[in-house]
């Protein structure tokens, strides 16, 4: 039966055109579904390589962009904020958590130009937001004064730009200094769950430098969560040091969840959306395998005098269909595949491609056979003496 | 071979009841060639199908090859069709995407038999009626009276009990008609198959050994033709 459905199928393949191009452009709009969804989850489910529970962040904004001593009044908050029993930990950097804005640098690496995301913090930051550390070691005294400035690389960093080369003591000019990296952590994702990973490169600075007055967003980790109502009190702590400026003040908590329910509305319009165009690739389909059993009820009469069971009818009807969507599936399994071949797309990696491919040709398969099934069940349900009569 | 008791059929809508066959009693005896004759309309068409399980009778009983029908389950006529009944149809109700061998060897895909034996049982029925030198062509490639002999060859294949043909000349010029009616003479008269044989044509009516008429859904008479032909051979 399956070498009669193959030859008829082949015999048949200028009238299934029509089903196959249907069928291979609903693989690739499920493929490229797919890949996206299964990228975002995996993005989302990887380590930040922050704590943020049960911390907050301040934004400081001077009251004049180039107010003089900033530095210091930034050095006097961040000394006021540790002295304080309810906190834990405080730590000061160039550029807030869970917050679109980065930093990146370009620059030709080795003969290769690469970009990648810097931000600013004081010595103990890094580890004090729990970043963690995989090889060498966090900025410290050490690198005050000397002839190079400590940086530290993320794993990425050292395993994309340094290419094999020893990361840990690593020195290249940097403007009109030498960077030497001291130490590489795992990841850090300040722009939380929903980008993915790049190369990174932290920066550290002493609090008694001029540089900490591009450090501007502090992150204070309580012993014990605070109730919205210290939010009065610690305005009142900042604003004792530093009257005319402002502080925007948030639990991490609820940036984080901000930032995701920005992602998630429009997710949620756009899946309704893809919701309605699936229902209409299957309503397509549905109109197409409709007419194609119906043009051939004579034949399933025919079939059936000759001792077909409706079963079987139903199953050939069923196996004819799914011989064309292994025929589609085959041509776009061959044109996606260049994707990963040629690195076309970033989301779509390898993990994703096996994915997206194996479930597009599973829900096509199961929409196949729904679609399917009603008409042929109709067919069938025809007595053979009207069927052989059909118009 | 063949006993019909009593058969009624009868078509209801929700005013009207529309009575196709009513009581009819045949009986067609093992190697027998008969024809049903009637005008259009009558229900000779209705009578084969239900001879051939391809309709349910209203009421009545129906027995094949001794074996009275007492299930019209699906699985249980499509085998009966299958083993014991080869039908030739007017319209010859070929697949036009499939090769000639490959029409031919259909009945045989629904039973348990290998690719080999069904293509060496389709090749024999080819050769049966004429038609070995046509294995790979498509029905498209043929003349009506090659199509036809294709649907026989189909209908043989399978080595049924029993040969139910509905006007099989009816889209043949006389000529063509002819030969379809030598062929199925010889398979009657060499196989000893049974035909039932519904036309329009008295001329072949008369090459059968007896006519049954249809008049209204009922039988009005049942003609023994000289035996030209021996109905026990």
């Amino acid at each position: 039966m399956l070498k009669h459905i193959a030859k008829l199928t082949w015999n048949r393949r200028n009238e299934n055109v029509l089903i196959i191009v249907e069928i291979f452009i609903t693989i690739l709009v499920l493929f490229g579904i797919i890949s996206m969804l299964a990228s975002t989850y995996q993005t989302f489910n990887k380590p930040l390589g922050f704590e943020w529970q049960n911390t907050w962040s301040i934004k400081l904004t001077p009251s004049t962009y180039q107010e003089k001593g900033t530095d210091r009044t930034i050095a006097q908050i961040a000394q006021a904020l540790r002295q304080r029993n309810e906190i834990d930990k405080v730590t000061l950097s160039s550029l807030g958590l869970f917050t679109s804005g980065a930093s990146t640098r370009g620059e030709d690496f080795n003969g290769k130009y690469v970009s990648y995301l810097l931000t600013h913090f004081s010595l103990d930051s890094p580890k004090d937001l729990g970043v963690t550390l995989v090889e060498g070691r966090w900025f410290g005294e050490q690198d005050l004064g000397q002839n190079y400035t400590a940086v530290m690389v993320n794993q990425q960093f050292a395993d994309e730009i340094l290419a094999g080369k020893q990361a840990i003591g690593f020195e290249r000019p940097y403007d009109d200094f030498i960077i030497r990296i001291v130490g590489v952590f795992k990841d850090y994702r300040h722009r939380g769950h929903l980008r993915g990973s790049m190369p990174y490169m932290f920066y550290g600075h002493a609090l008694e430098s001029s540089q900490v007055s591009i450090l501007r967003n502090i992150n204070i980790a309580f012993k014990q969560p605070q109730s919205p109502a210290y939010e009065q009190k610690l305005r009142e702590i900042l604003q004792r040091i530093a009257p005319n400026w402002n502080f925007k003040i948030d639990n991490l908590k609820d940036l984080r969840q901000q930032q995701i329910n920005e992602f998630v509305t429009p997710m949620m319009i756009l899946s309704v959306v893809v919701g309605f165009l699936l229902l209409m690739v299957a309503m397509g389909l549905f109109g197409v395998l409709w007419q194609n059993i119906n043009r051939r009820t004579k034949e399933i009469g025919l079939r059936r005098a000759l001792g077909a069971s409706e079963g079987s009818i139903q199953a050939q009807i069923i196996g004819e269909l799914l011989a064309l969507t292994l025929f589609a599936s085959l041509i776009a399994f061959a044109l996606l595949l260049q994707i990963p071949l040629l690195e076309l797309i970033e989301v779509v990696s390898w993990t994703n491609f096996w994915l997206s491919i194996t479930s597009a040709v599973s829900v096509m398969i199961l929409l196949v056979i729904l679609c399917a099934w009603l008409p042929s069940r109709m067919a069938i349900k025809l007595a053979p003496s009207d069927a052989l009569h059909y118009e | 071979m063949l006993k019909l008791k009593n058969i009624n059929k009868t078509y209801q809508t929700d005013k009207i009841e529309t009575i196709a066959l009513n009581d009819i009693n045949l009986t067609v005896n093992k190697g027998e060639f008969i024809s049903i004759m009637g005008p259009s309309g009558c229900g000779k068409s209705t009578l084969l199908n239900i001879i051939g399980l391809l309709d349910k009778p209203s009421s009545g009983e129906i027995s094949i090859s001794d074996q009275q029908i007492t299930s019209y389950q699906d699985k249980v006529v499509a085998s009966l069709r299958n083993k014991k009944i080869g039908f030739i149809f007017q319209s010859f109700h070929l697949i036009n995407d499939l090769r000639v061998i490959d029409n031919v060897e259909l009945p045989l895909l629904y039973r348990d038999i290998s690719a080999k034996e069904r293509r060496s049982l389709a090749l024999a029925a080819l050769e049966r009626v004429g038609l070995s030198a046509r294995t790979t062509h498509f029905p498209s490639q043929l003349s009506g009276g090659q199509q036809q002999r294709v649907a026989i060859a189909r209908a043989i294949v399978g080595k049924p009990a029993l040969l139910l043909a509905d006007e099989p000349t009816g889209n043949l010029d006389s000529h063509m008609g002819n030969e379809i009616m030598k062929i199925l003479e010889s398979l009657h008269q060499d196989d000893g198959t049974t035909i039932v044989m519904v036309t329009h044509d008295e001329e072949e009516a008369k090459r059968t050994q007896r006519i049954v008429r249809v008049y209204d859904g009922q039988l009005v008479a049942a003609t023994e033709q000289p035996l030209h032909l021996d109905a026990t051979a």
